[in-house]
């Protein structure tokens, strides 16, 4: 049971029972500290920007495509695979979760990763001024708006289509429109999901997000994508919200915070989009649960917005000066490298199998089409001169 | 036959409700690691801009 019940006999011999507190959910320090020391530990090994530590893997492969002969003109590592502090943070952490394997102790701390994001997030307010939102902010709007619900009728119809049922079709429709494995737990009970459904959708958008990562960056090259519109697509069309990160940071830093900032747009679409989905996958005679709005508001809006905007009105106002805004862009690199580490040393390769064959036909066929969907939404917007 | 869709039900009714503690623990869990990210990053914050104020930067 997650969830512990305190029953206190009161006067009139009524069991009351009082809610858990929130930091209950929490794991201690205690058990905590073994993995965030690792992923402490392995941040700094990839080489965190702005501290300048020689023995770091970074430097090694610099090194080797300094000796190495250039393949067709190029390094082998830093220019033509694109390995950056992003890539090289989640393939150590791959590694390290595949290879070598990670320790039960490690469990408690890794999980802190998605806290490391929501710290980039709030961070990004100090690299982002007013004409930054009169930008990006219309268009980002647009395109989340269009993509989440456009996307969660992509897979209702494809859902029904393949005759996958409505509590899966719900849970990929979720996990994919919106984010990822947050939102596929959060329509679960709505959709009255077994546990193996949720288990099955999760790996399908976890390994999906993870061949996005390291796909969709030679997509953007590609294309000549400029930083602005593969930030947008990153965020649009990537599952999980620190995949969507990784996925921009690993195009280009510039891209990384488009997408960051982009992304907020999604999390905050999550709890109509959570509502669009349940009243478009089960039919009326199905929908058993009473659903208020104002409930599933208060429940799924990502609190942490208020933070970015806070942070973001600071230096609107220019309250401190560049130099500082520059170690608060430091602070938030590395707050993402340990967010990318934690990514890393979460992602089991045998989840992959996990998602089958089915998953990765209707999954992966409607992440593409998503994917394709916002490419050609982003080429009217760059043809009709909105951005570049 | 008429057991053993009771059974059936039954068993569903279980695992929905596993599904929907692990959906309230893992909402907690976003709640709270949100919490601890204002604290870290606008604690951060806060401590550039005195480091600022007091002529660090």
């Amino acid at each position: 049971m997650a969830q512990e019940m305190t029953y206190n006999q009161v006067a009139g011999g009524q069991p009351v029972v009082r809610k858990p507190s929130v930091w209950s959910a929490l794991p201690s320090f205690e058990k905590s500290w073994p993995g965030l020391l690792a992923m402490a530990i392995l941040a700094i090994l990839c080489g965190l920007p702005g501290l300048h530590f020689p023995l770091t893997i970074d430097a090694l492969l610099r090194y080797i495509d300094a000796v190495l002969p250039p393949v067709y003109g190029k390094g082998l590592f830093v220019d033509l695979l694109h390995f950056n502090y992003v890539v090289t943070c989640l393939v150590v952490g791959i590694v390290v979760r595949n290879v070598v394997g990670v320790p039960n102790s490690w469990e408690p701390g890794i999980s802190y990763s998605g806290c490391f994001m929501n710290v980039g997030i709030i961070l990004l307010g100090s690299q982002y001024v007013l004409r930054d939102l009169i930008k990006l902010g219309p268009i980002s709007i647009i395109v989340m708006t269009f993509m989440v619900f456009g996307g969660a009728l992509i897979f209702t119809f494809m859902g029904r289509g393949f005759k996958m049922g409505t509590a899966l079709t719900g849970l990929l429709a979720a996990a994919f429109s919106m984010c990822g494995v947050s939102a596929c737990i959060a329509i679960a009970p709505m959709v009255r999901a077994k546990s193996e459904e949720v288990a099955y959708a999760m790996a399908v958008s976890v390994t999906f997000g993870l061949c996005c990562l390291f796909a969709l960056p030679f997509v953007g090259h590609l294309l000549h994508m400029s930083n602005d519109a593969f930030g947008l697509l990153a965020a649009a069309g990537v599952p999980n919200s620190n995949q969507v990160i990784a996925t921009g940071f690993n195009y280009s830093f510039e891209a990384g915070k488009v997408s960051g900032f982009t992304n907020i747009g999604r999390l905050v679409l999550i709890p109509a989009g959570v509502l669009f989905i349940y009243f478009m996958t089960l039919g009326k005679e199905m929908r058993t649960l009473h659903v208020s709005f104002w409930e599933v508001l208060k429940e799924k809006f990502p609190l942490f917005v208020f933070g970015f905007a806070f942070v973001w009105t600071l230096n609107c106002f220019q309250v401190w000066a560049i130099p500082a805004s520059e170690a608060m862009g430091n602070v938030m690199e590395w707050a993402f490298s340990l967010c990318f580490v934690g990514l890393g040393l979460q992602t089991k390769l045998a989840d992959l199998r996990k998602a089958g064959p089915k998953g990765i036909v209707i999954g992966y066929t409607a992440g593409i089409l998503r994917i394709v969907m916002c490419l050609i939404l982003l080429y009217i917007f760059i043809a009709m001169g909105f951005f570049k | 036959m008429a057991d053993d869709i009771e059974k059936k039900n039954e068993m569903s009714d279980e695992d929905l409700k596993k599904v929907q503690a692990q959906a309230a623990s893992k909402q907690m869990r976003h709640r709270v690691d949100e919490y601890i990210a204002m604290v870290i990053a606008i604690g951060a914050v806060f401590l550039l801009w005195f480091m600022q104020l007091i002529g660090l930067y």
